[in-house]
Order: structure tokens, then C-alpha cells, then sequence
């Protein structure tokens, strides 16, 4: 009897472990093909090199490949999910530099086989126009622990070999934070949405600005690092800004410092103080729009369905006048505010809010001492992050 | 630091030795969040006279010979050391008051028992929920060490047995567990978790030497955390943990985690004479939520995060041999468990166009983890009867265990093979009005064998898979004692008090060890 049970346990545990669950793991393959405009065909006749990101947007790792000469890449035994794929690559003609963006959302739960539409932008190799140089939002802390964020700045730069003037520039802040999908993705492709609006003053009059020159434009135009009004551990000293933004909400509640103030056009939520989203929830903008700019800004107002507030007015400019853009996220979910035109990737200061570090344009090349900064219209690719402020400098 | 080590094995050693004798560390016994006053050991004594009541069937408490009897207890436990799985702390101080009752009527047993206990956890990495080891690979962590956790835990356990007939028993209990911990540090969790279990059996016992028992038992599990962020404007980078250091990152200052686990399951048992096989069966499904709060409103809807599958199959043969004063058990046990892991991938939508309304729909639930636990247990206990209490008992047992993790796409693999085997010997000795109980044991785990097989090399498989890993391969040898005092208070015998001290002691170096501190005070009636 006692054989004939331990016989028994011992034929069961034997067919226990046999039986083995297999979880059902899917894998699937990714093939893109590129294509640019139809117009470009004949000068870009090869794919090779073209170097593809494909991230995964719930985990955090990214596949890169290349891309052969007639622009396929295939991605093979991958898991299901949402991935975001990312091209931001140049390609060298005999005068012009070929610069290809493209930026797809893409949802893999089976073997797919996606075209990539991609954005073709010409330049010239000695770079051209303004760009955004570098945006320092994230603030820092002080030495008691408090959060400190009068530091903040950003900085445009003449990226061309000639002399441009900014007095009829604007810089503009995109209307959403970008923890949630762009309420205005439906006018992407042709328009943005902004909720601040600043011009220089008029007063200044014509402002030239030579090549591989810029213009500071600081929240608080003083030196953080020194002064008793600023900040120890700041690292940003600000005395030289070309011009600050400026409050007149209240009496006294912006102090307003040597620099030239900048104009607001259109504030919706004005406060006491300019501010920028210090954990990157301010996408920005240069745009340049012709005529009258007050005009155009009560011609273009928009407002979300079920704004009950008159406050909550935007205004709608065209993507063909943004000269340059930069799409500031919170972290790498990306909810996109620019079409891929203006900016097909995306950049943040991973370090977080108040880590005392910026986004900065990479150097592409100095030519006889002038700094030409990358201009792909491609953050991922453009900009540096988790940086150290460097404003007005330009050769590190 | 080696300083220290060394301090810390001097008091192991002094202290262990100072208290003359040994203890448990039976890993069941190990596991036991309450301890018992073992100076009249008459669950002991009547575990190995029946071992049923081993078993989850509620109405095995209807043979317990002892009846009414009431224990109470006040236990201070400390643990301390870096011998330890990461997530545990470096050190804690437990304080617990525990009591428990046994009564007998005339068809009815009743046994009941409820105990509370207030922890202090110091040096805990990383994990944000109150149980890191239950098995499930989607824990929630963050980047901050040395983290103090506070925990409040109550129980409470009923259980009722009825002798319908001379053939028939039928037996049901409830168990209530509810526990409350909270953080101290940045970002600071707080943890409410809840657990109940409800079970029904019944015995059948149709001739004098055979025994028919069979259980249903269903087990219900709800943990939330809330994670928040005091200091203003600041966030940390969260982890959802997917296994094998795979992760999904969250940068929030707050956030909210959900585990809800249903587990029904059964058991069965037959008794002929002097063998008893038990066979028990359990499944369940996990499922994890999550609701972020980064900044708006429509980040609260809850987000499936994923799903864990279990299926548990054990079985026991135990042979029971009592002859004059003496009882001798020889027990085989088995259990295989095997566990899926699947990661739900959803998007947030809008449900109405009118309204901004969003909810997370899935999309697809894909399998991407897979587990392993195999054990088996062989066991030897004599124990020598003094009338009722035991005079003296030893056991002895090798475990084998055998536990493999895969995670695919990227495919990773961590496996570790164990042979754990321990001997344990105690003597009651009894004077006029009282008694002492002396007990020692000492056990060693060799590692037969173990593999590392994984495709990245970040943050978490630095600090958290790989230490774990080494801590669960390792070669480590263990050492108890305990020695126990009780007084009969009134001249019949009739009440007790009692005092208990325990040592166990572990080390795979000298560098790397652990002490485990248990004093008890109770009083028995």
C-alpha cells in the first residue's frame, strides 16, 4: 500500500512538471520605405546611410538602423506596441545640403510594412536665417532649497553669412503644455497655435544682428550668479541680455531691469511675472509676420469649443511664417504640437525641472570663427540637452 | 564597514550562545508573521498528531485534542544585516500583540485568533509596495535608497468546525489581513493593502481508518499605493517594473498603483491508517492599475497596466507513526508554480468628441513573462511525549527548489537551483511548576547551479537584478537557538506565563550576514 502511494505522488509530480505553460509571445517585423516629394527625386538618388530611429513610446529604448540606397529599412523580431519612428538625417548634394525629417506615430501589433513620408528641407551649407540657440526653462534651487526660476532665457542666433535684423521678429510660445494631444492637431499641418506673443520694441528701431551673432532675451535681465536679488547656485548671468520680458500687470510685481523690455501681443494668461514651464511644457517659436502684427493678431483669434472665459483666446499663425521652432516636451511622451515641417522631433532636459540645465543647439561647423549651429528642423537631432546655460557664448 | 561586520558577528555569537538554544527556521516556520508560545507546543504536538490540520481544510480542526485554551502575547522582533534580498530592510524592529483561542463544545470547535503588529523598517531600496517578493514581476520602484517604511498590520483568523455525524465533518473559516504603510522620504508611498480569504471543507470519514477530506478556498488581494512628492515643483523618475530589468518610466510627482488579485483554489485529502495524501490546487490573475496624476484631470483615468497569471499545484504524502510516547513523521512534498506575466498596451482616447473626456482603451494584452518555481521537500520528526507535551523532538529536511525567469523580446533568462537542508532538535524539560525548552537547529544552502542571461545593462539590472540575483544563488549557512520558560501561575496547572528568547543568525561570509532577535512574553490559559 505504502508503494502503491508513493507510486501514485510520484507519477503525478511526474506529469506535473511536464506540463508547461508557454506564455503566447508575439514578435513582429517592421519594414519602412522612405520617400521624399516627388520634386526631390532626381536630386536625392540614394537612401544610403539615412539613419532611422525607432523608439518604443511605453518603454524606454530605442532601435536604430540604416537605411539602404533605395530607402528600406526592415526591423526584425520586435515586440508589439506603440513605437514612434524618427529620421532626422542630411544628405549632401553639390551645393545644397538635402536635410530629411520625418516623424511617424506607427501602432505594431502585427508584421507591417509602412511608408514614411519625409520632409525635404534645402540649405545652404553655410547655414541660413535665425534659430532658436538655446532655451534654458528648467530653473534651479537655491541654496535654502527653494525653487528659483527668474533665470530663465532664451536665446535666437543668425545661423546665415549675413548680416539679418530682428526687430520684425516674434517670439512665440505654442498654446499646449504637451502633457496631453495637441487640441489643434487638426490645423498642424498648416498652422499653429499660440498663447504668448512677443515682439521687439519698436523703439529700438532697425536691430541688426551680424552673422554668428544673437540676441539674449532673459525673464529677468541681472546677474543671477551675483547678484543679492538672484541665485548662488544659478549659473546664468543675464546683466547683458539684449532685452527681457516684462510685466505691467501690476504695479511692481515684475521688476523691470536695465534691458529693453519686449512688447506683448498677445498674453492670454497674463501674470506678474513671464514664466516658462519649468519641467518643458513651453514649445517655442520664431515667426516672422508680415504687415501689421496687432492686426493680424485680432483677425486670427481662436478659441477651444467650451471656452467660456474671454482669456482663453489663442491665435493661429501659419507654419510658413515660423522661421524657426523647437518642440519642448516633459519628458519622452510625446504629444506633438509642430508639424513635422517646423520640427520632427522633440527634445527636454531629462534631468528635470529645476536641475539648472538647457537645451543648446549643437555646433554643425565654425567657418573662419563663425559658429553654424545644426538646422535639420529636428530637435532630436539639433539640440543638445542637460546642459549648463551658456548664454552669449558661442564657441565652447 | 568591516568593523562593524565584525561587532555584528561578536553579538550574533555572544548572544546565541548566551541563550542557550536553538530554534526553527523551517522555512514555513520562518514565513510565520505571528509567533507562538511553543512552551506547552500543543500545536506542535497536535500538528504531527494530525497532520490534516496541516492542510487548508477547515473542518481538520474538529479532531484538535487540546480544548479551550487561550494564548497572549506581546513579541519584539529585530531584524538586521546586509545578508538579504534587496528590497528587505537592513534593519526592522517589529512589536506585535497576538492572541489566539482554541474551544470545544460538544459538536463545535472554534478556533480564533487576531494580532497586530507595528514594524519599522530603515534602509529600504527602491520598492514602493509593501510586499516586493509575492512573486509578481511588476513592481513599482523609484531611484531613491535608504527609504524608512512604517507598517501597521492587523489580523484576524475564525474558524469554525461542526461534527454533523460520527462520519461527517464539515469546517469553514475566514482570514482578514489588512496592513497600512507609508514612506517617509521623497517620493513617499503610502500603502493600503487589504486581504481576505474565505474556505469551506468538509471530512468524511466512512470507517475508522479512512479519511476523506476535500477544501474550496478563495483568496482575494486589493493593494493600493499612492506615491506623492512633498517638496513643491519636484518630480522623480518612476519605474513600472515589467521583470527581468525591463521597466516603462513615469516622471511624476505623484502617482497611484492598484493590485488586485482573485485566487480561487481547492484541496484533498485522503487518510488510511497511518498515510495521508494531500493534493492542493490554486490559480489566480493580478492585474495592476494605474492612474497618473501629472498635471491634469484626464490623467487620472485608471490605466490598465498589466496582468499576472498563476497556477499552483501541490501535493503531500505523510506518513505518521505513533508508538507508545513516541511519534514519528515522514513527510514528501511537492509544488510546482507557474506564472505568466502580459503587459497591456492601451491608448488614451476620447470618448466624446463634445466633451473632453478621455479613457484608456486596450489595444493588446502581450505575454512577455514567464515563471518557474519547482520544490520538493523530504522531512523526518520524531517526536518524545511527556503526557501531553512533548519531552524532546528533532527534524530534519532537505529542500530542493529550482526557479527560472524568462522575459521575451528582449529575450532574458535568470535561473537558480537550490539544495537547502536543515536539522532541528529541542528538549522540553519539565520541573514542578515549570518548564524549559531548549531548541537548536543549523542549516546550509548549497547552489547547484544558476544562469544570468540578459540583453542590456541599465540602471535597474545594475541595481537591482543583479544583486537579487546573487543573493538568490548563493551559498549561505544558518544558525538558531531558542530557549523558552514557562510558570504554572495557580495550583492546578491550569494558567501559564511564559518567556521565550530567539536567535537565528545567517551568513554566507563575514561580511554578509543577518541576525534575527525574538522575545516573547505571553501568558497561556
Amino acid at each position: 500500500m505504502k508503494i502503491r502511494i508513493l507510486y501514485i505522488l510520484f507519477v503525478l509530480l511526474v506529469s506535473c512538471s511536464k506540463e508547461r505553460v508557454i506564455p503566447d509571445v508575439r514578435q513582429c517585423n517592421l519594414e519602412l520605405s522612405l520617400t521624399v516629394p516627388y520634386q526631390y527625386t532626381n536630386d536625392i538618388q540614394s537612401f544610403e546611410g539615412v539613419v532611422v530611429y525607432v523608439k518604443n513610446s511605453r518603454k524606454d529604448y530605442v532601435f536604430t538602423a540604416m537605411s539602404n540606397a533605395e530607402g528600406k529599412v526592415v526591423f526584425s523580431n520586435i515586440e508589439p506596441g506603440f513605437y514612434v519612428v524618427n529620421i532626422g538625417s542630411e544628405i549632401v548634394g553639390v551645393n545644397d545640403i538635402f536635410v530629411l525629417n520625418g516623424n511617424k506615430s506607427i501602432e505594431l501589433f502585427s508584421s507591417l510594412t509602412v511608408n514614411v513620408d519625409l520632409e525635404v528641407n534645402v540649405i545652404q551649407v553655410e547655414g541660413a536665417g535665425f534659430v532658436i540657440k538655446e532655451f534654458y526653462y528648467s530653473g534651479c534651487l537655491t541654496p535654502a532649497g527653494n525653487n528659483y526660476t527668474d533665470d530663465q532665457f532664451i536665446e535666437i542666433y543668425n545661423n546665415s553669412a549675413d548680416t539679418l535684423y530682428a526687430d520684425s521678429l516674434l517670439i512665440v510660445e505654442h498654446e499646449s503644455y504637451g502633457y496631453e494631444p495637441n487640441y489643434w492637431s487638426y490645423m498642424a499641418s498648416d498652422s499653429i497655435v499660440v498663447k504668448m506673443i512677443w515682439a521687439f520694441p519698436q523703439s529700438v528701431g532697425l536691430l541688426p544682428v551680424a552673422p554668428g551673432a544673437g540676441i539674449i532675451i532673459a525673464r529677468d535681465a541681472f546677474d543671477h550668479k551675483s547678484d543679492p536679488n538672484g541665485n548662488p547656485l544659478s549659473s546664468v548671468d543675464l546683466a547683458n541680455a539684449g532685452f527681457e520680458f516684462w510685466s505691467d500687470k501690476n504695479v511692481d510685481s515684475d521688476i523691470d531691469y536695465r534691458s529693453p523690455n519686449m512688447v506683448a501681443k498677445l498674453w492670454t494668461f497674463k501674470g506678474n511675472d513671464v514664466s516658462f514651464h519649468t519641467r518643458g511644457g513651453s514649445a517655442m517659436a520664431i515667426v516672422k509676420i508680415p504687415g501689421n502684427v496687432d492686426e493680424f493678431v485680432s483677425q486670427n483669434l481662436v478659441v477651444k469649443e467650451g471656452a467660456i472665459s474671454a482669456n482663453q483666446y489663442f491665435c493661429k499663425i501659419p507654419n510658413k511664417w515660423v522661421i524657426d521652432a523647437v518642440e519642448v516636451t516633459w519628458n519622452d511622451k510625446l504629444y506633438k504640437r509642430f508639424h513635422n515641417s517646423l520640427d520632427a522631433g522633440s527634445v527636454f532636459v531629462e534631468a528635470g525641472s529645476l536641475s539648472g540645465f538647457s537645451i543648446r543647439r549643437k555646433v554643425r561647423r565654425i567657418i573662419n570663427g563663425r559658429v553654424v549651429y545644426e538646422d535639420t528642423n529636428n530637435s532630436n537631432y539639433d539640440f543638445e540637452h542637460d546642459v549648463v546655460p551658456t548664454p552669449g557664448i558661442y564657441l565652447q | 564597514m568591516r568593523v562593524q561586520n565584525y561587532i555584528l558577528n561578536i553579538k550574533a555569537f555572544a548572544i546565541i550562545g548566551c541563550i542557550v538554544l536553538l530554534a526553527m527556521v523551517s522555512p514555513l516556520r520562518a514565513q510565520r508573521l505571528y509567533d507562538s508560545l511553543p512552551y506547552v507546543n500543543y500545536e506542535l504536538v497536535e500538528a504531527i498528531k494530525y497532520p490534516m490540520l496541516t492542510f487548508n481544510n477547515p473542518a481538520s480542526i474538529h479532531s484538535i485534542s487540546v480544548g479551550n485554551i487561550t494564548e497572549i502575547s506581546t513579541i519584539y522582533k529585530n531584524v538586521q544585516g546586509e545578508y538579504k534580498p534587496l528590497f528587505e530592510p537592513a534593519n526592522s524592529n517589529d512589536i506585535a500583540f497576538s492572541t489566539k483561542s482554541i474551544n470545544k463544545f460538544k459538536h463545535i470547535t472554534l478556533s480564533g485568533e487576531f494580532a497586530f503588529n507595528r514594524s519599522l523598517k530603515k534602509q529600504i531600496n527602491f520598492t514602493n509596495i509593501s510586499n516586493s517578493y509575492s512573486g509578481t514581476p511588476y513592481l513599482f520602484i523609484d531611484t531613491v535608497g535608504g527609504d524608512n517604511f512604517d507598517t501597521e498590520q492587523y489580523h484576524l483568523k475564525a474558524i469554525a468546525a461542526y461534527e454533523m455525524s460520527e462520519k461527517i465533518y464539515i469546517g469553514c473559516g475566514v482570514i482578514y489581513n489588512a496592513a497600512l504603510g507609508a514612506q517617509t522620504r521623497d517620493p513617499r508611498s503610502q500603502t493600503n493593502m487589504v486581504n481576505l480569504t474565505v474556505n469551506a471543507g468538509v471530512i468524511y470519514k466512512p470507517v475508522q481508518k479512512l479519511k476523506i477530506g476535500a477544501g474550496l478556498n478563495f483568496f482575494y488581494k486589493n493593494e493600493d499605493i499612492d506615491i506623492k512628492t512633498i517638496e513643491q515643483n519636484t518630480s522623480y523618475f518612476l519605474f513600472g517594473y515589467t521583470g527581468l530589468g525591463t521597466y516603462t518610466k513615469h516622471s511624476a510627482e505623484t502617482f497611484y498603483r492598484l493590485y488586485e488579485q482573485k485566487k480561487p483554489g481547492g484541496n484533498f485529502q485522503i487518510e488510511y491508517g497511518n498515510h495521508l495524501f494531500n493534493i492542493d490546487y490554486s490559480q489566480f490573475v493580478e492585474n495592476v492599475f494605474d492612474g497618473r496624476k501629472e498635471g491634469e484631470a484626464v490623467w487620472s483615468a485608471m490605466k490598465h497596466d498589466s496582468e499576472f497569471r498563476n497556477r499552483t499545484i501541490g501535493c503531500d504524502y505523510v506518513f505518521t507513526l505513533q508508538a507508545n510516547e513516541s511519534i514519528h513523521s515522514l513527510k514528501a512534498s511537492a509544488v510546482i508554480s507557474e506564472s505568466v506575466g502580459a503587459e497591456v498596451l492601451q491608448n488614451l482616447n476620447k470618448l466624446n468628441e463634445g466633451y473632453n473626456i478621455y479613457q484608456w482603451q486596450t489595444i493588446s494584452i502581450e505575454d512577455k513573462y514567464f515563471r518557474k518555481c519547482k520544490s520538493a521537500l523530504v522531512s523526518y520528526e520524531i517526536v518524545k511525549l511527556n503526557n501531553t507535551l512533548h519531552k524532546y523532538m528533532c527534524k530534519s529536511f532537505v529542500r530542493y527548489e529550482q526557479s527560472e525567469e524568462n522575459y521575451y523580446l528582449p529575450n532574458q533568462k535568470l535561473m537558480h537551483e537550490n539544495i537547502y537542508t536543515d536539522i532541528e532538535a529541542s528538549r522540553y524539560f519539565v520541573f514542578e511548576h515549570s518548564g524549559v525548552n531548549v531548541q537548536l537547529n543549523i542549516g546550509y544552502m548549497y547552489n547547484i547551479s544558476n544562469e544570468i542571461n540578459l540583453s542590456y545593462n541599465t540602471f535597474l539590472i545594475q541595481k537591482i537584478v543583479e544583486p537579487d540575483f546573487e543573493y538568490f544563488s548563493s551559498n549561505y549557512y544558518r544558525f538558531g537557538a531558542d530557549i523558552t520558560f514557562d510558570f504554572s501561575i495557580n495550583e492546578r496547572g491550569r494558567y501559564y506565563w511564559g518567556v521565550q528568547s530567539r536567535g537565528v543568525f545567517s551568513s554566507v561570509n563575514y561580511n554578509s550576514n543577518r541576525l534575527l532577535l525574538t522575545f516573547l512574553l505571553g501568558v497561556l490559559f
